[in-house]
């Protein structure tokens, strides 16, 4: 290798431009930092290309098609042909993933955020060599953001082709449609990929290979919906498989200790992520690496003071936390003192009805306090979602008693990462049952749920019967 | 089972944790002590509430920890019936061999009442005044921290002075001495009370000629010495009497005082831990003689660290006997919420002016320190002058206990 002639001077380098990555260069820039940013492939990285967009794209079109039957009941003519028709979804994947991209390449060019094409690796403490497809260049940096992203960790016993065997990222396309897949993991993309193939009429089934972390209510949910839709489902402690001309044969090992044989003729593997560290040459540049994430501190600096790093290259899984700590880093790095206090993050699944949780679950939250009373309800009492056709779901409120503080909030519902937006900001502004009792929400509106919650909790709900109180005649 | 940190005195909030004796893995059985626990007041013993193996140890030794917080877990149930009925827990135990969990989904979710309650504006407030929210006396409900809190607290900092200010590379030198336990709970309530309360101190000279004297003659009568905070102690306790507004609280919420009828005094005593106040109780009941045993048993006890709970709290007034230390004077901070805090200084020989000759006197200066809401200076000085008289004519204090 060759070391580029061209050598360019900057400020502020951001190698990524995944979300972490231009949310870090769009803020510092923001902030008056001169900025330039490093992608290899395309901008918006995996979370726009691989991961959240387009597993979204066909997550809302398993949605729209499971209310195909909601469609017709309301008069509106049925579409011609049964199937789906999956090529028309890749398209409008297509169109929805460049425009997304244009609108990030749009921004990035109004702050005159420079961006360069290639390969970026450090060559010492201060500088970036990027191997474009044609040239070369040597980036000279006074400081740097690294928000590169991970790389999938190859299995060892079985070779991911992209179409026997997969990652979760490569599930998502048209022209390869499995006629059964086997799903190993326990990440949201899986119980989300388990999900949303289902729903569009292929047979699943999914080795849940760690507990869930959602509250007990959310879970009992998600177990029932799943067997609903005729997901095999299995909670194991571990899988062993085996590459067979186009097939994987396997062994799962349930908790009970039994073992189960398993053929399928797609199997998609949640592989580890790692950080690429030898392709960035983390070592020449000084930073510490361990358990396979970049360490930082609180505010993102590595073990190199003027390098920062950002997302999955720190172990964030979930990319609102990314975006978060992007800002946090970018704002550091322009020496402006920045909160890294929170008392959590919303979590979203969208499983179609979707499922979002903010704060403690019930039981973290009996840990932690001496009293804690609970207020659910279900949106089969809720106009709107009645109106709409998506009456499965609920709202649950987890409240500390002795200081009336919302300590946590579960929702299942059609458009649940909307109605988390109104948990999310109760839980920060450290709202008290009233706050909620006497904010009162459109109407009709599924917002009435987390008022009609925060009543069931007192046992006041109106669109709820009260079983304990229902008076027989 | 989760193990939390109780209330194991007087509404305590908080506790450090000082070691544990078990590890992660080892077994316990009922009742065995599990850890051991500083508060503000006392060291308490966390025992095991049901027989098993120690599971997790979730807090460190050396950590403060609030009342709930989970510390550590024991396994009670067979391995066999957990698996059947409640779901898996651990995902140490889950580990998939081929298909691997991405980057660990550590669930890092910090105990919420572990972590000062604020909004994020409020937050921002502190934050662009350099200030830790842990740092700020919270007003709000539930202990929440307000704006004003921030701003009280801003105004209330000391402004270092310009050469103070050090440059990075000195600050990086300085050595860091963390604030827990004993330390933590006195910068606290120190705070509280310099914040809130208007102190005033005025100084006094008292001659102990006579009482030394009259201490000398009990010891050739009896063979027993007390020891002169005894005769303090009671002198306070007499002059209380003439004076109960100074054994009284003010309660700002009510705007009132709210005098209490038995005088128990608060002890302000030095231990290498820090300041601890024991308390004598219903001292009006009570002779020299059986206040001196109590002070040397509390005293002893606080120097050894084993007061128990009903040795602390609940003072109406607190004197503070710093002569045998040294000192000419002070400005005490009161212990808040009681009106009035009294200490003695150094008794040395200095020239006395009696019947118009100069003779060696045996001198003592006091410090009051009192709550300007409650008296004013004048009432102040007529009780440290009732204290003084009954110190410089102790037959007063004799007879009118007789």
């Amino acid at each position: 290798m060759v070391v580029g002639e061209l050598t360019q001077d900057c400020e502020l380098v951001v190698v990524g431009g995944g979300p972490a990555g231009y949310t870090a260069a769009i803020r510092a820039a923001q902030l008056g930092k001169t900025v330039t940013l490093i992608e290899r492939r395309a901008l918006g990285g995996v979370c726009l290309h691989e991961g959240c967009m387009p597993s979204k794209v066909w997550a809302h079109a398993a949605a729209e098609w499971s209310k195909s039957k909601h469609r017709t009941q309301l008069g509106i003519p049925q579409a011609k042909g049964e199937d789906f028709q999956f090529q028309k979804l890749a398209s409008y994947q297509k169109r929805v993933l460049r425009t997304l991209e244009k609108g990030v390449q749009h921004l990035l060019n109004s702050l005159q955020i420079d961006v360069l094409e290639g390969d970026a690796s450090f060559l010492d403490e201060h500088r970036l060599f990027v191997q474009g497809e044609r040239e070369s260049t040597t980036v000279k940096f006074e400081q740097c953001i690294i928000a590169t992203g991970t790389v999938l960790q190859p299995l060892d016993s079985i070779k991911v082709d992209g179409r026997v065997v997969r990652t979760m990222r490569q599930l998502y396309d048209a022209g390869q449609i499995p006629e059964e897949l086997t799903i190993v993991g326990h990440e949201p993309w899986c119980v989300e990929a388990a999900c949303t193939l289902a729903t569009l009429g292929v047979p699943v089934t999914w080795y849940q290979t760690a507990e869930w972390e959602w509250d007990a209510t959310l879970v009992s949910h998600l177990e029932k919906d799943l067997k609903g839709r005729s997901v095999t489902h299995h909670r194991v402690r571990q899988v062993t498989f085996e590459n067979e001309e186009e097939r994987v044969s396997g062994e799962a090992c349930l908790l009970d200790g039994t073992t189960l044989s398993f053929e399928t003729a797609c199997l998609a593997v949640s592989l580890r992520a790692v950080v690429p560290a030898e392709e960035l040459g983390l070592l020449k540049a000084g930073i510490d690496i361990q358990e396979n994430v970049i360490n930082v501190d609180e505010q993102g600096r590595t073990s190199t003071p003027h390098i920062f790093a950002v997302g999955s290259v720190t172990g964030t899984v979930w990319a609102n936390d990314s975006i978060a700590a992007a800002k946090r880093v970018a704002a550091t790095v322009c020496g402006q003192e920045e909160d890294t206090f929170s008392y959590g993050a919303p979590r979203v699944l969208y499983t179609n009805p979707g499922i979002a949780s903010i704060g403690l679950t019930e039981e973290e939250a009996r840990h932690q306090f001496e009293q804690v009373s609970t207020g659910t309800f279900s949106l089969s009492g809720n106009g709107w979602a009645t109106v709409t056709g998506a009456r499965a779901g609920f709202v649950k409120w987890v409240v500390d008693e002795s200081t009336d503080r919302v300590v946590g909030v579960h929702i299942v519902a059609d458009q649940a990462q909307e109605l988390i937006a109104s948990g999310t900001l109760a839980f920060h502004l450290l709202a008290r049952k009233e706050d909620i009792l006497q904010a009162y929400q459109p109407h009709p509106g599924v917002g009435e749920a987390l008022t009609e919650a925060m009543e069931a909790l007192q046992g006041q709900a109106i669109h709820q019967v009260n079983l304990s109180k229902q008076v027989v005649y | 089972m989760e193990v939390k940190l109780h209330d194991i005195g007087e509404g305590m909030t908080e506790g450090e944790i000082l070691h544990y004796f078990v590890k992660e893995g080892d077994f316990v059985k009922m009742d065995a002590p599990l850890l051991e626990v500083q508060t503000d007041k006392v060291t308490a013993e966390i025992t095991a509430p049901v027989q098993g193996t120690v599971e997790r140890i979730y807090v460190e030794t050396g950590t403060t920890a609030t009342v709930g917080t989970v510390l550590l877990s024991i396994q009670t149930t067979v391995q066999g019936q957990t698996e059947e009925t409640v779901p898996i827990k651990h995902k140490e135990t889950f580990e998939p061999v081929v298909a691997s969990a991405s980057i660990a989904q550590t669930s890092t979710k910090q105990a919420v009442t572990a972590l000062p309650l604020a909004t994020p504006y409020t937050r921002k407030l502190a934050r662009e005044r350099g200030i830790r929210l842990e740092e700020i006396v919270p007003t709000g409900v539930g202990g929440r921290i307000l704006d004003g809190d921030v701003l009280q607290h801003t105004e209330n900092r000391t402004v270092p002075s310009e050469n103070s200010t050090s440059p990075e590379n000195e600050v990086k030198e300085a050595k860091r001495i963390p604030i827990r336990g004993r330390r933590k709970q006195i910068a606290t309530k120190m705070t509280q009370a310099a914040q809130a309360i208007p102190h005033v101190t005025h100084f006094e000279e008292i001659d102990l000629t006579r009482l030394l004297a009259l201490r000398a003659e009990t010891k050739e009568a009896t063979g027993v010495s007390y020891s002169l905070a005894a005769y303090f102690v009671k002198a306070i306790e007499k002059a209380l009497g003439n004076f109960p507004v100074f054994n009284g609280a003010f309660q700002p919420p009510y705007e009132e005082v709210v005098v209490a009828d038995a005088v128990h005094i608060g002890l302000a005593t030095d231990t290498e831990e820090g300041l601890i106040v024991p308390v004598i109780r219903h001292v009006q009941r009570k002779n020299i003689a059986t206040i001196d045993k109590e002070m040397k048993e509390v005293n002893t006890a606080a120097r050894e660290n084993r007061l128990t709970s009903q040795q602390l709290g609940g003072s109406t007034f607190t004197m503070s006997n710093v002569g045998p230390l040294g000192s000419t004077g002070a400005t005490p901070i009161l212990n808040a919420p009681e009106t009035g805090l009294l200490a003695f200084h150094k008794t040395k020989e200095r020239p006395v002016v009696r019947n118009g000759e100069i003779v060696i006197g045996q001198v003592m200066n006091v410090s009051m320190s009192f709550d300007h809401r409650v008296v004013d200076g004048g009432t102040a000085v007529a009780f440290t002058n009732k204290v003084k008289r009954y110190l410089e004519f102790p037959i007063l204090l004799c007879s009118e206990l007789m």
